[in-house]
Formats: structure tokens, C-alpha cells, sequence
């Protein structure tokens, strides 16, 4: 699936302790009229599971690692995503083509 | 080429030796986001005027 | 399509590193995979996807000796490695 052709900043989260970072950057790109694309892999899909996850909710395009969610037992929804969101490594690399600016978390 | 090294952690030599590498004849811009208060606005703009973004571990 | 390099320092990202390294491979980025300052200790599914990065044509580079004659990486420096992640548009710290 090819990202929303608007995204702006692309953002890897790959880390599992970022969200107090995450809200915040989502927030100052929110203030400066930036879209952003966040994709969760590796223990980054552990993110999905804090409480304030849900503030990113319509904010963001939302999308993760399926293989990671498993692995790491993690099963059920995730605000904000729907079930074609639960992706492939190919969506983030689809990300690196489509969002000018980049960041990993 | 503008080039923006964000650190989310303070940088070790290994960070440090490719970072120097790497802004050889560029211009170059650190940002050190383990550093609290972070100026999330300021990275935000940072990030959107740099040619190429690299997240340090 | 974009050159992407993915370095990886801790053992335990590795294969995680990996399969992002396979996933731009498959979207037809170019990729370099650097592991710094670890030996690998693959297991099946990594030796797999080794092959497959292989296949699709990613580079690997390693400053492990070990790396190097066990898994065909590309040995380099350090110092080499920040000459090569000069070339790349996209690097990911993993």
C-alpha cells in the first residue's frame, strides 16, 4: 500500500520508550502544518500499547509491523489503525520514497 | 548538503567518528534530544531545512 | 528509489535491522547493511534472510573479522564505513 501522498515527515519507531517524543514532534509538526507517517517495528510496536498512544489517533498515518506485534505477543486493535495498517517492512520502506523528511525514534 | 545528527543518546566515539565523517565539507547542525527541556518546534524546523536527517542511536 | 544504509550496533537488533534492510530491498531501494562492533550468531531464519539479501543485490559490511569470513560480509574500518555511509540519501541508526 502506497502512503498518503502528503506526508511530509516519515518517522521509524523502532525504540520502545519515545512516546513523550513522539507526541511532542507529532505536535510542533502539527504547529507547522506537517503530515507525518509513523511506522512501529521491533520492540517500537510496544509503543502501541501505552495508554497516551491513542492521542496520536488521526494525527498521524498510522502503520506497524505485523511480524514484530506478534513476536512480542501483542494481539487485539490499536487506536488508530486499521487492519491493513497491521503491515509489511515494505510500508516503511514505501514511507522512504514518499516523505521528503525522515526520522527514526 | 545540509546535514542534521540528532543524538538520542549523548554520543560515544563510534557515534562521534562517523558523525565527523560524515559533515567532512558539509554543513553540518547538531541536536542533542536526550538534553531536556527539548525545543521540539526548534527540530521540527531543523529537520525540515536539512537536506538529510540521521537519528543517532 | 533511494540509497539506504541501516547500521546496527547491538546484537539483539540485528535481525530486526535485518528485515527493514529486506523490506527496501523489496521496494527497490538500494541497501547497505552495516553491523558495527558485534559478531553475529545467526540462526536459521537470519541465515535465510541473509541469502535473500544477497540475492536481491544489498551490500553487508562488517568490522568483525568473524562477520567477514563466516557470512561474506565486506570487511571495513569504522572509519571506512563512515566513507561508504557518505554515499547513502537515507541511514538508519536501528
Amino acid at each position: 500500500m502506497k502512503p498518503a501522498m502528503n506526508c511530509s515527515l516519515g518517522i521509524l519507531v523502532c525504540n520502545r520508550e519515545v512516546l513523550p517524543h513522539l507526541l511532542q514532534i507529532v505536535a510542533a509538526a502539527e504547529r507547522q502544518g506537517l503530515a507525518v507517517e509513523i511506522f512501529f517495528t521491533g520492540e517500537g510496536v510496544l509503543v502501541t500499547q501505552e495508554p497516551r498512544f491513542a492521542e496520536l489517533a488521526g494525527r498521524a498515518r498510522l502503520a506497524l509491523c505485523e511480524v514484530s506485534f506478534r513476536a512480542f505477543g501483542l494481539k487485539g486493535e490499536v487506536p488508530g489503525l486499521g487492519y491493513k495498517d497491521f503491515a509489511t517492512q515494505a510500508r516503511h520502506a514505501a514511507m522512504l520514497d514518499d516523505c521528503p523528511h525522515y526520522l527514526v525514534l | 548538503m545540509r546535514i542534521l545528527h540528532i543524538y538520542r543518546h549523548p554520543p560515544d566515539q563510534v557515534t562521534r567518528t562517523l558523525v565527523n565523517i560524515l559533515s567532512r565539507h558539509r554543513q553540518a547542525t547538531e541536536f542533542p534530544l536526550y538534553q531536556e527541556p527539548v525545543a521540539y518546534d526548534r527540530l521540527v524546523s531543523l529537520i525540515k531545512e536539512h537536506d538529510q536527517v540521521i537519528s543517532w542511536w | 528509489m533511494k540509497k539506504v544504509a541501516v547500521v546496527v550496533r547491538t546484537q539483539e537488533r540485528t535481525y530486526e535491522a535485518l528485515r527493514s534492510s529486506l523490506g527496501c530491498l523489496l521496494e527497490d531501494h538500494q541497501v547497505g547493511y552495516f553491523v558495527i562492533g558485534q559478531e553475529i550468531s545467526p540462526d536459521e531464519a537470519f541465515l535465510d534472510n541473509l541469502g535473500f539479501l544477497e540475492e536481491m543485490g544489498g551490500r553487508r559490511y562488517s568490522d568483525q573479522p568473524a562477520n567477514a569470513a563466516q557470512f561474506g560480509f565486506t570487511l571495513a574500518s569504522l572509519e571506512e564505513m563512515g566513507e561508504l555511509l557518505r554515499d547513502y540519501d537515507i541511514i538508519i541508526p536501528f
